[in-house]
Parts: structure tokens; sequence; C-alpha cells
């Protein structure tokens, strides 16, 4: 398991003269100081390449050989490297691990272009916005989430990229903590974006990391905006009944973790997904509150021991045809109502006429 | 029915390939059928995903006319797009295919129109596609079309606008073709997306009819009732059964059994019994229960009037979080702590074996405590512990009934019933689950002589035996105590100085002899 923030030291700019370095470095540096918190996938010719820590975490994590390349200064720097045609075996394995993945790809054909290659990041690889279906497991939703904490309240925004489901909520009642840790156990994501206040939180960031398996990132307080318009412009508000839902205005709290969570992932994507066209406003009131162990402890959807399947609730209800019953049996399981009308109007389905 | 929701998202971000769309063509195909079988659907939700239910038409004609039924998995190499699709496609596509038949045309055309024998068709590097003829018949070359390229030792090399448009469409024909299919393919993949929320629409309905479908199978092949749902604060189960652990053994092998809870006189029951005989499955087995029927699922049981419930809590065993540093009391109290916090009068709250983490008279204390607090909230709640203590808060704790776990001895051994019977018990069956897990006979034998033991000691210290009990301890008592006094007496008229060995012996054996 990759550490959930990676520490870098890639280059000691201070003590490293910048212009010794060639033209192809400088802007792999350059381009490596705007994606940090990702590894970066360097395309040169018929290679995606890594240059120094990168290369040696990623040597180490894929058992790759690290080799070297001269760049400029006295020492030569640390590299490795993979095939373009099998890159997404390793981008997807480091997903895995816990890493984010920057493709910098080649923008014109090395045949014709002038001098050096015109190169920049076509798209950002995370555990929450991967859509290669060879890691997404067909019959479960993953999730990315935006939590934003403003003093005791939260919002909440919940996305799967490769759905296009998107809900979103507000907790403001009693022991709010405790809430948060029930919505985010009702989603299991394997991405969660936080914002500063919330890391500043000692003792909620700890429990949040050791409650659950996320990829777990701080994001700056700039893109929790408060501006309603852009979400209004491009997406449907409604609520659980697929009605037009109309507060949204109020709920400030629900609408800066909808903005940080669409502003990331248009980031990640490098364009406005089409399918992201409906946000679901929801109360947790409306369904049955469950938390962390009785989740656990009654198996609903994975085994105590394993995390497996078998020997769960969702094993013995599970009949469904289609990866899409799948999931939503999944959701359902996860979500029971406490609405007697709602919950009769499905048991009637089943009822034989 | 493939996973389309998936597909309308690859085809957002423009991943989508034409195998791609294949794939939501044969799906989208389905739909018709599916709205079909829909329309005679009586229930309420059926009939509205019936009517909402958009079954894709123009998009399946649209990939239908476009794309070919077995397209490769690269968009770039052509050989995407259905003939008759694109007038420009075919025109090429019929250019490399049939391209040597067309040169051979003009060839017996110039052939038949000039006269000349001699005329043939060539090729070379420099200018392409050529008509030569030789010297002989030269003068017989209309002048107005052929445009003279090349002269030779014995005839003419000339081209027509006609070959040229040929050669133009050939050469490279195969190159314009994978673009021109490929920009096609963007534009009925954009087109495609611009429906995208439709294909979605479409997607969450079927995902909705499978999910109904599913239950209403399992409802039937593993022999489930429709509960009765309503708001009011009862969970009776009629001859329930624990719908995983069913699944896992023989069909029948399964102990049935009956619960009954409300807000008022059975809210809490305590259920008394060994470990193993089965009290955490029955626990767990209501709790599922109620949360299938709130799923709308219909349940293992073969009656269930279920009053929908806001929270279920479960405090179960040793939690995973072992792993995370806390101690197990730690963690245990913690549950607990946010389970009498959180738990309202709608709340189904499972409590297994509370306060094991600790000593004993510690942990039945909490576990005391905490049932006490606990009918307080009026929470509806099972509470599993081997305290035989707790038993006796039933008639003094409001809502308190006694349940405990069937035990069927034969001899030295015990069969657990797994059946949950009104009252307390106060066995526990440790030893016999040790011998049953197979731990050494000599081990068990002994811890029996220590149990045996330890209970005759608390028979002595027990302040609630009965009135008879007590008098015949206390006769067994004063008749030891006579004895003793008795061989007191003997003992003292002894002279240990006057007596020999024999004579001690002898006493000695008497003194025993009294003691029987």
């Amino acid at each position: 398991m990759a550490e959930n923030e990676l520490q870098h030291n890639t280059v000691d700019e201070e003590n490293v003269d910048m212009d010794k370095f060639s033209p192809m470095m400088r802007h792999y540096l350059e381009t490596k100081e705007k994606y940090k918190d990702c590894i970066l996938f360097y395309r040169l010719g018929d290679f995606y390449e890594m240059f120094f820590d990168d290369a040696i975490n990623v040597s180490r994590e894929l058992e790759l050989t690290l080799t070297g390349k001269n760049c400029g200064q006295e020492e030569r720097a640390p590299m490795c490297g993979v095939p373009f045609h099998a890159a997404d075996i390793y981008i997807n394995r480091l997903i895995e691990k816990g890493y984010k993945v920057a493709i910098c790809e080649q923008l014109e054909d090395p045949k014709t272009a002038k001098g050096i290659v015109k190169r920049d990041v076509i798209r950002v690889v995370t555990p929450g916005t991967v859509l290669d279906d060879s890691v997404l497991e067909e019959k479960k939703n993953n999730y990315i989430m935006s939590i934003y904490k403003e003093g005791i309240y939260f919002g909440l925004a919940v996305c799967d990229i490769s759905t296009g489901d998107f809900y979103a909520t507000e907790i403001k009642e009693d022991n709010n903590f405790q809430k948060l840790l029930d919505e985010v156990s009702r989603y299991n994501p394997s991405e969660i974006l936080i914002n500063k206040m919330l890391s500043d939180s000692e003792e909620e960031l700890k429990t949040l990391k050791q409650k659950f398996s996320s990829f777990i990132s701080v994001k700056p307080n700039n893109i929790f905006s408060q501006n309603v318009q852009y979400i209004k412009d491009n997406m449907e508000i409604t609520d659980v009944n697929n009605s037009e839902y109309k507060e949204l205005d109020k709920k400030f709290l629900a609408i800066s973790a909808i903005n940080s969570l669409i502003y990331y992932i248009e980031d990640t994507q490098k364009e406005k997904p089409e399918n992201l066209n409906k946000i679901v406003m929801y109360e947790s009131t409306k369904y049955m509150s469950l938390d962390i162990s009785a989740r656990r402890n009654l198996e609903l959807t994975e085994k105590m021991r394993d995390k497996s399947k078998k020997g769960t609730l969702l094993w013995v209800l599970d009949k469904t045809s289609t990866s899409m019953g799948g999931r939503l049996l999944r959701r359902w399981i996860s979500d029971p109502l406490v609405n007697v009308a709602d919950i009769n109007s499905r048991l009637r389905s089943s009822k034989r006429t | 029915m493939y996973d389309i929701e998936r597909l309308s998202s690859k085809i957002s971000y423009g991943s989508a390939n034409a195998r791609d769309l294949i794939s939501l063509k044969n799906s989208v195909s389905q739909l018709p059928d599916l709205k079909n079988t829909l329309s005679s659907a009586q229930s309420e939700l059926l009939s509205s995903l019936y009517k909402e239910l958009d079954t894709l038409d123009d998009i399946f004609q649209l990939i239908n006319i476009s794309i070919v039924d077995d397209p490769p998995i690269t968009i770039k190499e052509g050989g995407i797009i259905k003939k008759g699709y694109d007038d420009d496609v075919d025109r090429l596509l019929d250019v490399t295919e049939n391209g040597k038949k067309y040169l051979l045309d003009i060839e017996a055309k110039e052939k038949e129109q000039t006269g000349i024998r001699t005329l043939r068709i060539g090729y070379n590097k420099v200018f392409g596609y050529y008509l030569e003829v030789s010297k002989s018949f030269v003068n017989m070359v209309p002048q107005d079309r052929f445009i003279r390229k090349q002269t030779l030792a014995n005839g003419e090399r000339y081209i027509t606008e006609e070959l040229k448009n040929l050669e133009n469409e050939i050469v490279g024909a195969q190159e314009r073709i994978v673009n021109l299919e490929y920009d096609i393919f963007s534009n009925i993949r954009n087109e495609i997306e611009k429906n995208v929320k439709r294909i979605q629409t479409s997607a969450n309905i079927i995902s909705k009819i499978d999910v109904l479908c599913s239950f209403a199978n399992v409802a039937k092949s593993q022999n489930y009732c429709m509960p009765v749902v309503d708001n009011s604060n009862i969970i009776e189960i009629k001859e329930g059964r624990h719908p995983v652990i069913e699944k896992i053994l023989d069909t029948g092998a399964f102990v049935q059994n009956d619960s009954y809870l409300d807000g008022e006189s059975n809210r809490l029951n305590i259920i008394t019994g060994p470990n193993m005989a089965g009290k955490s499955t029955y626990m767990r087995q209501v709790a599922l229960i109620t949360l299938m029927a709130q799923i709308g699922s219909f349940v293992p049981a073969t009656e269930a009037h279920i009053g929908v419930v806001d929270k279920i809590f479960t405090r179960v065993g040793a939690s995973d979080d072992l792993s995370m540093g806390e101690s197990t009391f730690m963690v245990e109290m913690m549950e607990v702590a946010s389970i009498l916090n959180n738990a309202t009068s709608k709340s189904l709250v499972i409590l297994d074996e509370i306060g094991r983490g600790t000593s004993t008279y510690d942990g039945m204390s909490i576990a005391w405590a905490v049932a006490e607090y606990i009918s307080k909230i009026k929470a509806k709640t099972l509470f599993a512990t081997h305290y035989h203590e707790l038993i006796k808060l039933e008639g003094t704790l409001e809502g308190t009934k006694n349940y405990h776990v069937a035990v069927k001895e034969r001899g030295e051994d015990v069969i657990f019933l797994r059946k949950i019977l009104e009252g307390g018990t106060d066995e526990s069956y440790g030893v016999h689950v040790a011998k049953l897990a197979g731990v050494p006979k000599e081990v068990t034998s002994r811890a029996n002589d220590i149990l045996r033991g330890l209970e005759r000691k608390s028979i002595i210290k027990d302040t609630n035996m009965t009135k008879s009990e007590r008098q015949e301890e206390q006769g067994q008592l004063s008749m030891f105590n006579y004895k003793l006094a008795e061989i007191a007496h003997e003992l003292d008229k002894v002279k240990l100085d006057e007596i020999t060995p024999i004579d001690a012996l002898n006493i000695l054996s008497k003194i025993k002899e009294k003691m029987k």
C-alpha cells in the first residue's frame, strides 16, 4: 500500500543548475512540478519513461529494471520505463497499489515535429477515476467522494464516473462525524477528497484513515467553490424520486463538495464528461442507518474474514442477470428504506399475480 | 444484455470502439421485448417502469445501418462501416476491391473505341498508369482525349483524364478509407453521446427490473414469504431462518425459530445458552430478516410482520478493528457507547456477549447496566449473554423476556437443538463444547471435576438457595461437626506414652470408620 501522500524530492532545485538540464528534461521537470502527487508516465517514442524518485518507486513496486539517462547533469537521472502498448497493465497495477498516474503524451507526430516534440498530460488515472474494465469490478460501483467540512457540519458529494451516478447530501444533525462515517461506509469509496479543515482535524482524519482503505487526498480550498451556477448550468438536480430538486441554492455545504468533485474529475479526465449530467440530492434519513460495525457484522456484501462475497446476504440475493442490476442490488442492500410505501411498492413487484 | 451503463460512459469519454457500439446495439435490441413483457405487469412499480422505458429504437437503427456486425477492436484500421451507409466509403471500397478490373475495363473500352488492337495498360513509378500504343497505330490515337507522356522506340505512352481519375482513387484509397471510416465512426459516436442521458435512464430502469426479478426468483427458489411491513413497533417472525446459513446447509437442515419483539412488554429479549449453540446466528437472523424486508425483498420465514426500524446496531463478537491496535475491550466499549448514544425507540439492537473482554464481575455489571439503560431507550433488543444472573431481570426490568437455547442431554453428551425457547437457563455446557471441539478427554473430564467442585462451593455461598436445600445443607454440616467432636473426645482419652504402635493403628482405623 502506498503512502497516502507521497513525499517528493524529485530534484533539489536550489542546488542544481536548471539550465544545465537537457530541454526535454526541463520540460519533464516542469510537467512533474504540476503533477507532484502523481507518478508521471512520460512518453518517449515507444516507451513511457519515469525519472528520479518516480523511477525508483515504480521500479520497486513493479519490479522493473532501474537504469539511468543522461540529463545534462554530472549524475545520470534514475530512469525506468514500460512499453506504450502494455502501459495499461502497469498503470492498473499502480492504481491498485494506491498511486495516481499522470499520462504525458506526445501531441505531435515526431516525424513532422520541429525541435522538441510537444507533450502534455492528457489524463490522470486515480483509484476513483479509473475507467479500465480490467480494474473495475462488474457488479460493484467504484466511487470517488468529496467531503467538505465547515465547523461541525459536512457536505458530501459522491460519484461513480464509470456509470454516471452522482449523489450529494449534507450532514447537519447530532453526532455529525458518526453520521459521516456511516455515509462513507455506505459507499465505501476508493478515493476521498477532503478540504483543509477536515485534514486539520487530526482525530477525524485518523479515524477515516483507520476505518477505510480509501486513497485520501487534501485539496486546496479554492476548488470547494460555493458558486452554484456552474452546477445548475451543466447538471440536472433531482431528489431520490427523480423530481426536480429546488433547494440546492441553500445547500452551500453540498455545493462546495459537488464543485470540488466536478473540478477534480474534469481535471483528471481533461474534459467535461457527458455522462455526469444528473445529481441526486438525498437525505440520509431516507434510509435505514447502519454503522460500519453493523454492516460488517451482518456480512451484507462482504465476509468479515476475507472480504469475499460468498456467504453474504448479497450472495444469497444476487440472481441478477446484468452488471447494472448487480450494482443496483448491492446499493439497495447497502441502503435499506424506511418509508413504508416505498418498501411495499417494491415488495408488491415480487408478488405472484 | 451488456453493461450499457458503462458503455454509455465509454461513449462519453470517447473511448468506446466499434465493438462497444455493437454491444450497445445488441443490448438495446432486447428492449422492445422487455417492454412487451412488462406491459402485463400488475404492480404499480413495474407498470411505471414500463411507461418510462425508452426502447431507444433510433439508437438501434443508427448503429444497425452504420456499423458492421463483427468489427475489429481497433477503430483506426477501417473495416467498421457497413456497405450502403456512406457513398464515399462505398466508392473507395469498391475501388480497392475492383481497381484492377476497372483498369481492364478502360483498356477494353479504349481498344474498341480507337480500334487499336495493341493498346494496353501499364504502370510506372514516374507517371503512374498509362495507355501504351505501338508505333504502327499511333496515327489512330484520338488527339482530343489522349495526352502524350512518353515516346519509346517502338511506341508512345498516353494518359487520359478518366484514367488519371481512377488512378487517384486507387492510389491511397486504403489510407483514405481508414481515415474516412474513423471520421464517420466518431460522428456516430458523437451522435450517440448526445443521447447518453436517455441510455442512462433506460439502463437505470433495466437495473431496477433486474433486481426486482432477482428478488422474485430468490423468493421462489428459497421459499420466502412476503412480509407485512408497516409503521408499527412490532417485529414478529414465524419459523424464521438465517438466509445465508440456510443456503450453505442442506435444505431443511436449518432449525427454524420464531421471534417476537415489540416496544412494550417484549422489547428486551435476554437469550442465555452455551456458546456455539446458535445464539449469534439467531440474532443475526432477526436483523437480516428485518433488513431484507426493508430493501423490499421477501424473507426466509413462513410469516413476518416488520414494523420499520430506523437503525440496526450490532455488537457481535471480536471486531476486526483488533488489528488496528486498540484493545478488544476498548473497541467493544466504544461500540457499546455508540449504540447507547444513538439508538432510538425505533431501532433494532443486537448485543452479543457484552462485557466479555473484562473480568467476570466487571463484565457482568456492565452487561446488567447496559440492559437497564437500553430498556429505558425502548429500542427492540436481542441480548445474548453467558451471565446467567441476567435472567433475574425478567419481571424486574420492564419489557424483559428470557429465552434460552434448547439442549438435549443424552448421558454424558449434549446436543444443541439451536431452538430458541422462552425462559432462562443456568447451564452453560462450556465443557461440552470443548469436547465437541476435540479437546483431549483428559482435559475435559478434569474440567468437569473442577466445575462440579466450583458448583458445590457456590451452593454453600449462595444465599438464594431454597429453604429446604439450605436446611439439608445445614443438617449435613451439623452431622459432620458432631462426628468431629466425637473424634476429638476419643483422641483426648488416648495416652500416647502407654500405647503400642499396634494400638495406635487400631485407634486410627476406628476414627476412619467413624468418618464414613
